[in-house]
C-alpha cells in the first residue's frame, strides 16, 4: 500500500539528486559545494566551485581561466 | 605565497602562467592587505567556510587548459623546473568537455529557492540554503544562515564541516553590526566540536590556534601586519583598510613554557570598596580559548569591554586607565594578574577595549568546571555631558577540565 504522504516523502528524497543533475549543466552555481572533501586529483577536472572574489565579492570559479595553465595557490597570509 | 609570486613573475608578464588563489582564513581583508604589501596582483577566491575541504594550507595545484587537474602539492623548489614540467606540455582535450574558452561565472544563486528547497529537505538542503547565505547574502543574512547550519546540525549531529562553519558564521557575526556577545565563545566551541571530529583537519585547528594560547600556536599569525603597513606607505601608498584589527592572540609568539609575568603586581580593590557599575555603562564579553582543555593545558581568556551605545556611555581618558585584576583558582598560573588598557589621547572615546590573558590548570586539576574571577575599574561617563564615575564590574572566565 502506498499513501500519499509516502509519495510526497519520496518526491522530497528524491528532489536533492534531481538539483544535483540539473546544477550539472552549470545554469546555478554548482550543488556539490561544501558538500564532503572535494576530490581535487590529477586528471580530474577541478571542481567547479563558485566563491566570492577577494576584490569585489562577485562570483568567481576556476572556468574563467580555460584556455590558460593555471597554478592554483590555496593558502592563508598568515 | 610571496616566493611562489616571485619565482614566476617572469612567467606572469609573459602570459605563459596565470596564478589564481584561494584563500581559507576568516578575515579575508587581511589577506588583502598581504597581497598589497606583497605586490601580489592575481585574481583571489574567498573560502573562510573552507569549502574546498582542504585539510591544510599552503596548496599548489597546477591544472591545464581543458580545467584538468595535473599537479597537486607542488613544492616551491619545483617552480624553476613548471615551464618544462607543466607549461610547456601538451595536454590532451579530455572528451566530455574541450571547452578552452574562458567561462564567466554563473550568478549567486537565487536564496529563496534554497530556503524553499531547505523548508522541505534533508540535513545537505539546509547546508546548501546556510553556505548560500554566508557566501551571498551579506551580514544581514548571517542570522538566518545560523540558524539553518544549525537546523542541518539537528538532523545530522556528528557533522564536523557544519559544525566548523557553524563557527566561521558565527564569529562574522560577532565581527559584524549584527553581534551577539556570545558570538565569539560560540564560534569557538563550534571548532572545538568539529576538530573533536576529525583532529586532522588543520584549516579548522588554525581557526582556534588563532586566537587560542601561546602554547598551542604553531607561530604568530598576524605579525607582519605592522610590517607591511609601514612598507606600503613608505612606496607612497596607502594600505588597505582591514575590518577587525588583529591583536592580542593574532600577534603573539609560541611559547614552549607557560610564562607569567615578573614582579608582585598589587590587587587594586581587594576589599571589593570600589562601586559596582550597575547601570551596565561598559558591557564585558567573555571568551575562553578553547573552553575544554585537559588538566595542565592552557587556555587564553579575551575580555572586550564595550561602551553601552543604548545610554551614550563613553571612557573618560582624562582619568586613569582601564585596569583588570585577574583572580585565577589556587594552583592555576595566569599569565599577568594585573592588566592595563592605556587611554587614547582625545579626553573621551567610545571604542572596545580589549584584554587578554592565559590561564594554565595545574597538571592534577579534577575533572569539571573551574572558574577564574577577576575585574575591572574604570572611568566611564553616562551620555554626552553626563557625569564620569569610577566603577567595577566583575567577571567569571570558567574554564573546563575534560576525564583524561
Amino acid at each position: 500500500m502506498i499513501n500519499h504522504s509516502d509519495w510526497l516523502v519520496r518526491l522530497l528524497l528524491l528532489l536533492p539528486a534531481a538539483v544535483l543533475l540539473s546544477c550539472h549543466r552549470s545554469e546555478t552555481p554548482p550543488a556539490q559545494l561544501g558538500e564532503g572533501p572535494v576530490r581535487i586529483e590529477p586528471g580530474q577536472p577541478f571542481p567547479d566551485i563558485v566563491l566570492p572574489s577577494l576584490a569585489d565579492g562577485s562570483p568567481m570559479w576556476v572556468r574563467q581561466f580555460r584556455g590558460r595553465k593555471v597554478l592554483l595557490q590555496v593558502f592563508a597570509s598568515w | 605565497m610571496p616566493g611562489w609570486h616571485n619565482a614566476t613573475k617572469r612567467l606572469q608578464e609573459e602570459g605563459k602562467l596565470q596564478m589564481v588563489g584561494i584563500i581559507e582564513e576568516q578575515h579575508p581583508d587581511r589577506c588583502r592587505l598581504f597581497m598589497q604589501w606583497k605586490q601580489m596582483d592575481w585574481p583571489v577566491m574567498v573560502d573562510s567556510l573552507n569549502l574546498l575541504g582542504v585539510e591544510a594550507v599552503p596548496l599548489t595545484i597546477a591544472i591545464d587548459e581543458y580545467g584538468i587537474v595535473r599537479k597537486v602539492g607542488l613544492k616551491l623548489d619545483e617552480a624553476g623546473e613548471i615551464e618544462a614540467t607543466f607549461l610547456s606540455q601538451d595536454y590532451a582535450a579530455p572528451e566530455e568537455d574541450k571547452n578552452v574558452e574562458p567561462e564567466p561565472a554563473p550568478p549567486p544563486p537565487d536564496l529563496t529557492d534554497l530556503e524553499d528547497e531547505a523548508r522541505g529537505g534533508d540535513a545537505a538542503a539546509w547546508r546548501r540554503y546556510a553556505h548560500a547565505l554566508v557566501l551571498w547574502g551579506g551580514e544581514e543574512k548571517l542570522d538566518d544562515a545560523i540558524a539553518a547550519y544549525r537546523r542541518a546540525i539537528e538532523m545530522q549531529p556528528e557533522d564536523g564541516p557544519t559544525h566548523f562553519r557553524l563557527g566561521v558564521a558565527l564569529r562574522k557575526r560577532y565581527d559584524s553590526p549584527y553581534r551577539k556577545k556570545t558570538d565569539f565563545q560560540a564560534a569557538v566551541d563550534e571548532w572545538r566540536v568539529a576538530l573533536g571530529i576529525n583532529p586532522n583537519q588543520y584549516i579548522w585547528r588554525r581557526r582556534i590556534q588563532q586566537y587560542g594560547p601561546r602554547l598551542a600556536k604553531p607561530y604568530p599569525f598576524y605579525d607582519w601586519v605592522h610590517q607591511a603597513r609601514k612598507e606600503i606607505r613608505a612606496r607612497g601608498e596607502t594600505p588597505l583598510p582591514l575590518r577587525v584589527e588583529p591583536g592580542g592572540a593574532e600577534f603573539a609568539h609560541p611559547l614552549e613554557r607557560f610564562e607569567t609575568a615578573p614582579g608582585t603586581a598589587r590587587e587594586p580593590d581587594p576589599q571589593g570598596r570600589i562601586h559596582r557599575d550597575e547601570k551596565g555603562l561598559i558591557q564585558v564579553e567573555e571568551a575562553v580559548v578553547p573552553g575544554v582543555i585537559p588538566p595542565g593545558g592552557a587556555v587564553r581568556a579575551h575580555l572586550v569591554f564595550r561602551p553601552n551605545e543604548r545610554i551614550k556611555a563613553h571612557w573618560n581618558n582624562e582619568a586613569e586607565d582601564l585596569v583588570v585584576w585577574v583572580n585565577p583558582p589556587p594552583g592555576w598560573e595566569v599569565s599577568r594578574r594585573s592588566l592595563t588598557v592605556p587611554s587614547p589621547p582625545e579626553p573621551v572615546s567610545k571604542e572596545p577595549r580589549e584584554v587578554e590573558f592565559e590561564l594554565q590548570a595545574p597538571p592534577d586539576a579534577a575533572p569539571g568546571g573551574h572558574v577564574t574571577s577577576g575585574y575591572a575599574l574604570y572611568y566611564v561617563c553616562e551620555d554626552v555631558g553626563g557625569t564620569c564615575l569610577y566603577r567595577r564590574q566583575d567577571f567569571k572566565v570558567p574554564v573546563l577540565i575534560r576525564e583524561e
